[in-house]
């Protein structure tokens, strides 16, 4: 009977030893992969294109494509065609950009093609400008913003500007406030504010607060890091950061599920990219200065 | 409450009506003479006679309709010497028994011969496997003795790799397993992420694992029910044992208190290592757990026990950034098992608690995560012993979940909610055995259910028929009709689920509903060799899973869906005085639609084959193995590759010089396949005696021999493949005294 046992072993054994390889990726069809943000800021609209790879790790050359033509139809209906670019480090995406590009209220239409092999498309809403409102208390400001029908997202950062002289050079520099602190025993963690959903059936204002504590704790942070008096230190700038509807949720869909241990395998990926990846989006950037 | 009152009476009252004829009865209970534990399944016959039965997993029997006169009444279980007592029974009378048996040292007998007997005693039941002490011995282990890891490898039951405990039957997902520990309701029975189970295997007495046709005193689930009865304690003298492992080194007293008995062992990790290699990553985890049980005799052949599991897992980690977990157990219960006239009754009622929780430290403003379900179980239930071998039971249960969670949604929303509800449910099941070689069980269940002011109702009809034609072969079939109204919000594609919550189905869902059919057939090859067959179709309506098209977060997180489920399952088993085989086989398929996507769930394992054998070589030593070959898990394939840029942060100009990180689209969901899996364990296993009152348990492991790299999973976006357990050594040392 060990006899039989052994050997029975001996042929599993045999015949169980190897290992399978197998690939991962199915149905594999080239595509192109867009990242186009319009920013009512950006003196160059940036366009970052990249085709769909069918394997994990490739070279960058393999990333890029040749013959990319990419037009942006703003909503008078004119045509503006993005031109070849390059930034340093970036060699993984062809990078194009238009400039000029005066952003109106109204639908954006972005036509990407490589060649006759590739083509993909997307539209895009670009909204009116926000108003902020500051509101001065005993130990906090109060910032209002205005809501835009369009805007799915918000960020709201605050910074310390001031001034700094670097080799005799003046230079004009900025930290960005706190929104909280973690404390937990000796150690105090700086909290930054995150994006956060602007539910649009609400008609109110978004209302954020930034504690003086925040503002004196950075400007002390300035001071120790970079040397100087406090009369250098100009003034507060905050931004209101409104994003479309298409990059908020691609955000959402990337930031999700970031716990350390749990392993997910069905990551959402939001795109809205017509036979493409990747996200057509808009951001409003608006701003508003006060004197510390 | 009132109408099951009212339901109940009627019930009780017709069998007083219609069944009741005065007739002699034998009943009594089977116990181990050395520690007064009850034993399970024992043979008891009424010599020269063609009455007889079998104990139940308390002990107890019941025999009816026995003539006048003086009879041999004999009780027998493999390894114990049989007792036969004499009896003079009169016109009318019920006597009462009680056989205490010596035992007789056995080591693969009892391995051979216990898993006969319980066969013989689940002759009338369909897709029921009831694991013993001595089955757990021998397969090989990983860190932990483990019940569950036994499940695994039964026909019918599969998993997802060698890190996970959680089992899926027959095509159900994993909350559709009910765990019952001395009747107490297990949420979420699990130590290590999942690695094994919070059960000491030492306390375990026995477990039926029902894979299908469930009798309708089981309710609540649609694809499983463990029934998990612990030891009552030796209740004669005090003992000892102490076991050191791995992982972790664990302690069982038991021994005679206040008149009754008392159980108690107690379970601590020491050693990551091991963890180290489930995971792949080091993790400072560290769990205890405690089963403790007493047990206290009262009249009419009854018992009064009172039973307490508590469990903790936590990380704790001293980077702010990284996030401190925890995750405790704790249930308590009371049973009263007791024989009147010629009822046998079982009442339980039991608190259980389960609860997550994840301390984000506050970093990144990330608010803490908090999940607990608190659960009262009340569960009554008579049997009935009406003529000859027919049966009468009913019974009702009432169950009170509360479930609490909080956490931070992926959209940043803090998600908070409470929900109470009410579950009861009343059952009767009529068993009819007077017709030698044909049993009948038909039973209905009636469940309804309370929350937020709505009440939903189900009905569940179920029928089993066994048949034998031949001494050497049964058929049998049944058809069942189960709810489920307290899901989890699990996704299978959670790799390894840490934040597992509980939820009640409300409106406007409706309770997940499965309509099951099995088909079997059981033979005796040989004296030594058995071989059975069976088939199931389970089709399932209402399955809530989440909604696969949510793209908004405004969406609904759920979507209700539909399933069917079906399988073969082959089953041969060998045993003589040194060898004890089981090689099963399951075919089986598992299919899902929801919201229109048609899908396979991930643990839809097209074959499965499971070989344990235990041999026995000279000087007592046991040569154990275990070999699992299965289809791999499912999993959705990549269409490709691109760098996804993070366009959170607009204030700098991270956008321009952002070079992405690599990310995988994923395509259809779970439609590729794994390779196969498969891996070999082998151990040797020795019993020392030193002195008289003295044993030293030796075990030795060898874990995947072959060191087979089974893929765990594959990281989408990296393409990395994250492998299963590697060759392993582990042992294991006990001492009792």
């Amino acid at each position: 009977m060990i006899k039989k046992i052994v050997s029975i072993l001996f042929i599993i054994l045999f015949f169980t030893s190897c290992n399978d390889d197998f690939d991962i990726v199915k149905d594999y069809h080239e595509q192109l992969v867009v990242f186009l943000v319009l920013d009512n800021r950006a003196d160059k609209q940036i366009i970052k294109i990249q085709k769909l790879q069918n394997d994990v790790g490739l070279n960058d050359n393999n990333k890029v494509l040749k013959d990319l033509s990419v037009r942006l139809i703003d909503t008078y209906g004119v045509a503006h065609y993005f031109k070849d670019t390059v930034l340093n480090g970036v060699n993984n995406f062809n990078v194009l950009f238009v400039d000029s590009l005066d952003l109106k209220e109204g639908t954006y239409s972005l036509f990407v093609n490589s060649g006759n092999k590739l083509y993909a498309w997307s539209n895009v809403t670009v909204r009116a400008p926000q108003l902020i409102y500051v509101s001065s208390f005993n130990e906090y400001y109060k910032i209002n913003i205005s809501k835009s029908a369009s805007s799915r997202g918000v960020l709201v950062k605050s910074f310390v500007c001031f001034d700094r002289v670097d080799n005799g050079i003046t230079t004009s520099d900025m930290m960005e406030i706190p929104s909280k602190f973690s404390v937990n025993g000796t150690d105090t963690t700086e909290i930054y504010p995150a994006v956060e959903k602007s539910d649009y059936s609400e008609n109110k204002s978004i209302e954020v607060i930034i504690g003086y504590n925040a503002i004196v704790y950075t400007k002390q942070k300035i001071i120790n890091r970079y040397h100087i008096e406090s009369k250098d230190i100009k003034k507060i700038k905050i931004f209101s950061f409104s994003y479309d509807w298409n990059l908020y949720e691609y955000i959402m869909s990337y930031k999700g599920y970031s716990d350390p241990y749990s392993v997910r395998l069905d990551k959402p990926n939001y795109s809205n990219i017509i036979f493409g990846n990747g996200v057509f989006g808009a951001i409003r950037v608006d701003s508003t200065e006060i004197k510390p | 409450m009132k109408n099951i009152l009212k339901i109940l009476l009627i019930i009780a009252l017709l069998k007083v009506t219609l069944f009741c004829i005065e007739s002699n009865s034998i009943k009594g209970i089977v116990k181990d003479k050395q520690t007064g534990e009850t034993i399970p399944f024992a043979t008891i016959i009424v010599e020269n006679t063609k009455y007889g039965t079998y104990a139940n997993t308390n002990g107890f029997f019941f025999i009816k309709g026995i003539s006048d006169g003086k009879f041999k009444v004999t009780a027998t279980a493999v390894g114990y010497n049989k007792k036969t007592i004499e009896v003079d029974i009169k016109k009318g009378e019920t006597i009462s028994l009680s056989f205490e048996l010596e035992p007789i040292p056995i080591e693969l007998q009892g391995v051979t011969k216990v898993s006969e007997r319980m066969k013989e005693a689940y002759k009338n039941e369909i897709s029921v496997q009831a694991l013993s002490q001595q089955e757990l011995k021998i397969i090989p282990s990983t860190s932990e003795k483990d019940i569950f890891k036994l499940i695994q490898i039964l026909p019918g039951v599969s998993s997802t790799g060698d890190v996970t405990s959680q089992f899926y039957v027959r095509g159900g997902s994993g909350d559709q397993n009910m765990i019952l520990y001395d009747n107490m309701m297990i949420y979420s029975p699990f130590h290590a992420f999942g690695m094994f189970s919070i059960f000491n295997t030492d306390v375990i007495k026995i477990s039926e694992m029902m894979t299908g046709g469930f009798s309708p005193e089981y309710g609540g689930r649609l694809s499983s029910v463990m029934n998990i009865i612990s030891k009552d304690g030796n209740s004669n003298k005090y003992s000892g044992k102490l076991n050191i492992g791995n992982s972790s080194a664990q302690a069982l007293v038991e021994g005679p208190i206040l008149g009754g008995s008392l159980i108690s062992s107690a379970r601590k990790s020491y050693f990551n290592n091991v963890f180290k290699k489930f995971l792949g990553k080091n993790v400072p985890l560290d769990f205890y757990d405690i089963n403790s049980k007493l047990t206290f005799p009262i009249a009419n052949e009854g018992k009064f026990s009172f039973s307490a599991i508590i469990s903790r897992d936590n990380i704790n980690q001293s980077a702010i950034s990284s996030p401190n977990y925890l995750w405790q157990n704790a249930a308590v219960g009371t049973n009263v098992q007791v024989s009147i006239e010629d009822y046998y009754l079982d009442v339980a009622l039991s608190f259980s608690f389960s609860k997550a929780y994840v301390d984000y430290k506050g970093f990144q403003g990330r608010q803490n995560s908090e999940n607990r379900i608190s659960n009262i179980f009340f569960d009554a239930k008579a049997e009935s012993y009406l003529f000859e071998k027919d049966i009468l039971s009913y019974g009702f249960s009432f169950i009170l979940p509360r479930t609490e969670y909080s956490f931070q949604n992926s959209s940043g929303l803090v998600v908070k909610n409470k929900l109470d509800q009410q579950e009861s449910g009343i059952f009767v099941k009529y068993r009819f055995g007077r017709i030698e070689g044909l049993g009948v069980d038909v039973g209905i269940r009636s469940n309804f259910e309370f929350i937020a002011e709505n009440i939903s109702y189900a009905f569940e009809p179920r029928i089993k028929v066994t048949y034998q034609p031949f001494h050497f072969a049964t058929l049998k079939a049944s058809y069942g009709r189960y709810h489920q109204t307290m899901i989890t919000t699990s996704n299978e594609d959670d790799i390894i689920p840490l934040f597992e919550i509980w939820l009640p189905v409300e409106k406007p869902y409706y309770p997940e509903r499965c309509d099951e059919y099995i088909g079997a057939l059981e033979t005796d090859l040989s004296d030594n060799l058995s071989f059975s067959f069976q088939g199931y179709f389970k089709r399932f309506t209402n399955l809530l899973g989440y909604n696969l098209k949510k793209k908004n977060s405004s969406d609904p997180d759920f979507s209700s869906g539909t399933g069917r489920s079906y399988g073969y399952e082959f089953f041969l088993k060998y045993q003589d005085e040194s060898l004890y085989t089981w090689i099963n086989y399951t075919l089986s398929w598992a299919k899902r639609k929801s919201d229109r996507v048609k899908y396979s769930p991930k643990y839809d394992r097209r074959h499965i084959i499971n070989i344990l054998s235990s041999y026995r070589l000279p000087y007592d030593i046991h040569f154990n193995l275990k070999w699992e070959l299965a289809s791999g898990t499912l999993f959705t394939p990549v269409l490709g590759y691109f760098d996804r840029l993070d366009l959170e942060d607009f204030s700098s100009n991270n956008y321009y010089y952002d070079t992405g990180s690599s990310y995988g689209v994923l395509g259809s969901k779970n439609a590729s396949r794994l390779p196969w899996y498969h891996r070999l364990d082998i151990g040797l296993s020795k019993s020392l005696t030193i002195y008289n009152s003295f044993a030293l348990n030796l075990k030795v492991d060898l874990i995947n021999l072959y060191d087979r790299k089974n893929i765990f999973y594959i990281n989408k976006d990296t393409g990395e493949k994250v492998y299963m357990l590697p060759f392993m050594f582990t042992f294991f040392v006990g001492l009792e005294i």
